[in-house]
């Protein structure tokens, strides 16, 4: 209620400031009138009531400043003549305003555009569902400590059917592949996924249907891209027949965009859920897998390396030393890019440290330049904080000038990255998502 | 002329003001007046202060204000006492009584 009282009256008093001041001058002089009023009824004459009212009552117009100081809409008022001051002090000093925000904007642009990176390649979660449950399986030597991304054919077979930490497990392999369809040709990434790989992703076609086991090699799924680009639209590709390495290919259903795993994938033929290498010494696949809700990586962990030992007493010649790894999906497709990333971003933040030491020199020299002005006003008598706010108030216009210029430098320089991020930095095309959200 | 007037103690000037408005509906100068007289003179309250402490006692809910004709036909703001006021006044007068009862008894001590 009170505080309710104290904003509205401010902002009365704001807003109708001439008609507040004339009534406290008319309520002053009803004051006086009053005061004389009343020395003349105890038989003073006009003037020296109205001189003994004056010397009782002082200075009306000090009052009339007392009054009006009152309450908070005269710090408003205040600050904003010190915005105006600090407005017009940057507008005359342009070399150094100017100067002042460009370092700022190319500090904190170039800042903003690389963590627009950092945060779509390294901390948004993966674009699939359970992002934080998908695992990658990766083999590796203890004795070397040789890793590789991949797993032979029969021991992913035999994680696939004793793990009992994940819920699914897919095995695939492929790469860029001439595609060959009616009238032409398209080169695109072509991966071989056997049926688990739906339920490892919990994909859903937005048009057709999944592929089962029976129909290895002979169906497909193509992202909903591809589908547009060559029959117009989704629906128009179920059906359709593709050709892969004299394959012929029937389209079964079509994925939406944002899915491109692996590699931004485009078709993804059936394959056999029993691989057709049965070497445990050839590294044909990479396999990844859906933890089951509530199991840790650890856990996880515990129970393939427990599978790996198994695996080397069983097969003493081709599992010696070897080791499975259960990565998180997100680590594994990031992993590479991390340090470069990372590497980048500390490279910006030592350029806007250099922005700002350049800056606070810039304030040094104009502040030098200023000394002046600022000891004539305190000698006026103007208290500490009134003297230094305008300066402050300098320095935050810049500040907010510069953030905002820098933000739209960035704008276009978040696109230029990623027109020019190589095709393997991962996730390049989600960059822009710091500019959305 | 009169005996020497005292400035307000501070802090019991808004006091001073809501137990003169709760008598009747007053403009600034009959406030002043008022406090003068029922005082004997001691307390003495300049414009500046009283408007300002008016103002503040208005924005906290206490007092009510409305311009109006006075009996002499002039335009004066009246100021009224609102039913949070009274209960406002009502405890810094309780607030008031223990703190001068304390002192008088620390000052009436004897060895």
């Amino acid at each position: 209620m009170s505080l309710w009282r104290h904003l509205s009256y401010g902002v009365r008093n704001l807003l109708h400031r001439e008609q507040r001041n004339g009534e406290t001058t008319e309520e002053l002089e009803h004051f006086l009138k009053m005061a004389i009023e009343e020395r003349r009824e105890c038989g003073q004459s006009q003037e020296d009531a109205i001189r003994s009212a004056r010397i009782e009552l002082g200075s009306l117009s000090a009052a009339k400043d007392t009054v009006q100081s009152y309450g908070w809409e005269n710090h408003v008022r205040s600050i904003a003549g010190d915005l105006r001051f600090a407005v017009r002090q940057l507008w005359r000093h342009g070399m150094f305003t100017a100067s002042v925000v460009i370092t700022l904007a190319i500090g904190i642009g170039a800042n903003t555009a690389i963590f627009s990176v950092v945060q779509s390649v390294l901390l948004t979660p993966l674009p699939y569902r359970n992002p934080d449950r998908l695992a990658q399986l990766d083999t590796h030597f203890s004795d070397a400590g040789h890793l590789t991304p991949c797993m032979t054919g029969p021991d992913a077979i035999d994680a696939r059917e004793q793990a009992r930490s994940f819920e699914a497990m897919s095995l695939y392999f492929g790469g860029n592949e001439g595609v060959q369809l009616r009238d032409h040709g398209v080169y695109t990434t072509v991966t071989w996924v056997d049926a688990n790989f739906a339920r490892v992703f919990n994909l859903v076609p937005i048009a057709g249907r999944l592929f089962d086991d029976a129909e290895a090699h002979r169906t497909a799924l193509v992202s909903e891209h591809f589908a547009r680009e060559n029959f117009g639209s989704a629906q128009a590709a179920v059906g359709q027949v593709l050709h892969v390495e004299t394959e012929a290919i029937e389209i079964a259903g079509v994925l939406q965009e944002e899915f491109d795993f692996p590699d931004h994938t485009e078709v993804w033929e059936a394959s056999s859920l029993q691989p057709e290498s049965h070497s445990r010494t050839a590294f044909n696949y990479r396999v990844v897998g859906l933890l089951r809700p509530g199991v840790s990586f650890r856990s996880a962990q515990t129970e393939l390396s427990q599978l790996a030992q198994r695996l080397q007493s069983a097969y003493p010649a081709d599992n010696r030393n070897k080791e499975f790894a259960v990565v998180p999906l997100k680590d594994a497709i990031t992993g590479y890019a991390r340090s470069t990333v990372l590497l980048l971003w500390a490279g910006v933040t030592i350029i806007l440290l250099i922005a700002c030491v350049n800056v606070s020199n810039l304030q040094l020299v104009r502040s030098l330049e200023r000394q002046r002005e600022l000891a004539i006003r305190r000698a006026l008598g103007s208290s500490r904080l009134r003297v230094m706010r305008p300066v402050l108030l300098e320095g935050l216009l810049m500040a907010l000038a510069g953030g905002l210029a820098g933000f739209l430098l960035a704008l276009p320089t978040v696109r230029l990255l990623v027109d020019m991020a190589p095709r393997e930095l991962p996730r390049a095309a989600e960059f822009t998502s710091v500019c959305r959200s | 002329m009169e005996e020497a007037s005292t400035d307000v103690i501070q802090g019991t000037l808004d006091m001073l003001i809501l137990k003169t408005v709760s008598l009747e509906d007053m403009h600034g100068f009959g406030i002043a007046r008022r406090v003068e007289q029922i005082s004997r003179g001691v307390f003495k309250i300049n414009p500046g202060s009283l408007m300002t402490a008016l103002q503040r006692l208005e924005r906290a809910g206490w007092v009510n204000s409305e311009w109006c004709q006075t009996e002499n036909s002039r335009r004066a703001k009246y100021y009224s006492l609102t039913p949070s006021g009274k209960r406002q006044l009502a405890k810094e007068a309780a607030d008031w009584t223990r703190r001068v009862a304390a002192v008088a008894r620390l000052l009436g001590a004897e060895v």
